[in-house]
């Protein structure tokens, strides 16, 4: 209890620390980007591949800022998720809090995964998808921002999105699955000899 | 060594104005946004990742080419234009614009708009739409406030349609990789840098003629250029032409 509601403070400290801007900016420019994606890359299916690809790049690098805002933060209590499901904690209520103004509840599914649930999406304010592309996956870019920052951090993921407001949901599910550790590789040449 | 690409001459491209003006099958009050704001840095890392996959997909070979290059500048600008032109008549609410008093937040963090919301708010404070130089004041003042988080630091004009605002630390520039050289005191763009900071100032060229052309200036020309003042890298310069 005393570790959520920790977690549910440093959210809102890095939230209010952070330096912000419009929201509706933020929504319009990604629909601008979907929509290039739609008119250049006619299957849903590269374009919810290329959407998981940039949400990946910007894991890699959010990851970045979220240890270094995190830590300078709360320099007293260690933050470094030491299994599987407490990354749900730091994602659900410091990491959407800090970049996306929003908190999720999670529900832990099994020893190995969990579902983010978040009442609205900020990604899709205003979107209503058109019926020949009902099969978009309009918030990949979030599920692949997820999996940068968990394997980021060592962790093999899955990540889907199975409810969304643009497919007439009332919220977003977002599952994430634990695959296992990396494997840590070390750079070629490191041969016992 | 390929030339630079021109100035920016913007080729304007079809707005969405179709869909825009579609009414949508409910009505969606403007306050029931997710969250009224968004962490700055997501916005500028979303715009990177939007500019290093138009770049991609319009030069897939390694070489660039300046066609390629002006195409992926224009493209950018385009995308500008079309969130400009949405984005900036929602900036003029207070409600979209303060600190999230309106929304019920605690500790409204103030790091822009108004310091207090006001209940009943007109929708054009201060603004004479037809007045060309009110309009760009207001661009320099709630627009850049509401989108960078800051004013233009200083607006010049010959009264003639002719508009310079100055930035001298623009956000989006300030993560730039710059060189030191031994010949000038202050860091410098390499090459690459000074592409990549092109294609970044497309962006804002394209809100900026957006919102222009929201609030009937449809004929407008908005470039940019680096200031170059010794001070830092990110001073720069948007030079907008406005056609009567």
């Amino acid at each position: 209890m005393s570790k959520s509601s920790s977690s549910t403070r440093l959210g809102d400290l890095a939230w209010s620390k952070s330096p912000k801007t419009s929201s509706s900016l933020f929504t319009l420019t990604y629909g601008v980007l979907v929509q290039h994606l739609c008119s250049s890359q006619t299957p849903s299916l590269e374009v919810n591949a290329s959407l998981r690809k940039i949400g990946q790049n910007i894991g890699i690098r959010l990851i970045d800022d979220y240890i270094s805002k995190t830590s300078l933060l709360s320099p007293n209590s260690p933050q470094q998720c030491t299994s599987f499901i407490n990354t749900s904690e730091a994602i659900s209520k410091v990491g959407l809090k800090m970049f996306l103004g929003i908190t999720a509840d999670v529900r832990v599914d099994s020893e190995n995964s969990y579902t983010l649930i978040l009442s609205s999406n900020p990604l899709a304010d205003f979107v209503e998808l058109p019926s020949s592309r009902s099969d978009l996956q309009y918030s990949n870019v979030l599920a692949g921002c997820i999996q940068g920052c968990l394997e980021s951090v060592g962790f093999e993921v899955e990540v889907t999105i199975v409810k969304d407001t643009v497919w007439g949901d009332e919220g977003v599910e977002v599952k994430v699955e634990g695959k296992g550790r990396k494997k840590e590789e070390l750079e070629g040449g490191f041969k016992d000899e | 060594m390929s030339a630079l690409p021109p100035p920016l001459s913007i080729i304007p491209l079809e707005p969405l104005e179709s869909n825009y003006n579609r009414p949508l099958d409910r009505q969606i009050p403007l306050t029931t946004l997710s969250t009224p704001y968004v962490s700055r840095d997501l916005f500028e890392l979303l715009l990177s990742s939007i500019i290093t996959q138009v770049v991609s997909q319009t030069s897939p070979t390694t070489t660039e080419t300046t066609q390629s290059s002006e195409a992926s500048a224009a493209l950018i600008e385009a995308m500008g234009y079309s969130v400009g032109l949405r984005v900036a008549p929602l900036l003029l609410l207070p409600d979209m614009n303060d600190n999230g008093r309106s929304n019920g937040e605690e500790g409204s963090e103030n790091e822009m708009g108004n310091p207090q919301a006001l209940p009943a708010p007109p929708p054009l404070p201060g603004i004479d739409p037809g007045n060309s130089l009110s309009i760009v004041k207001y661009l320099c003042k709630d627009f850049w406030v509401g989108v960078f988080g800051k004013q233009i630091d200083k607006l010049q004009t010959n009264h003639r349609g002719v508009f310079v605002l100055k930035d001298y630390s623009f956000s989006l520039l300030k993560r730039i990789p710059t060189t030191t050289s031994p010949t000038s005191p202050s860091p410098l763009l390499s090459d690459s840098s000074r592409i990549l900071a092109i294609r970044i100032l497309a962006y804002p060229c394209g809100l900026i003629r957006g919102a222009l052309s929201s609030f009937g200036f449809k004929n407008s020309v908005v470039s940019c250029d680096f200031l170059n003042d010794g001070r830092n890298v990110e001073s720069t310069s948007f030079n907008i032409r406005i056609q009567s």
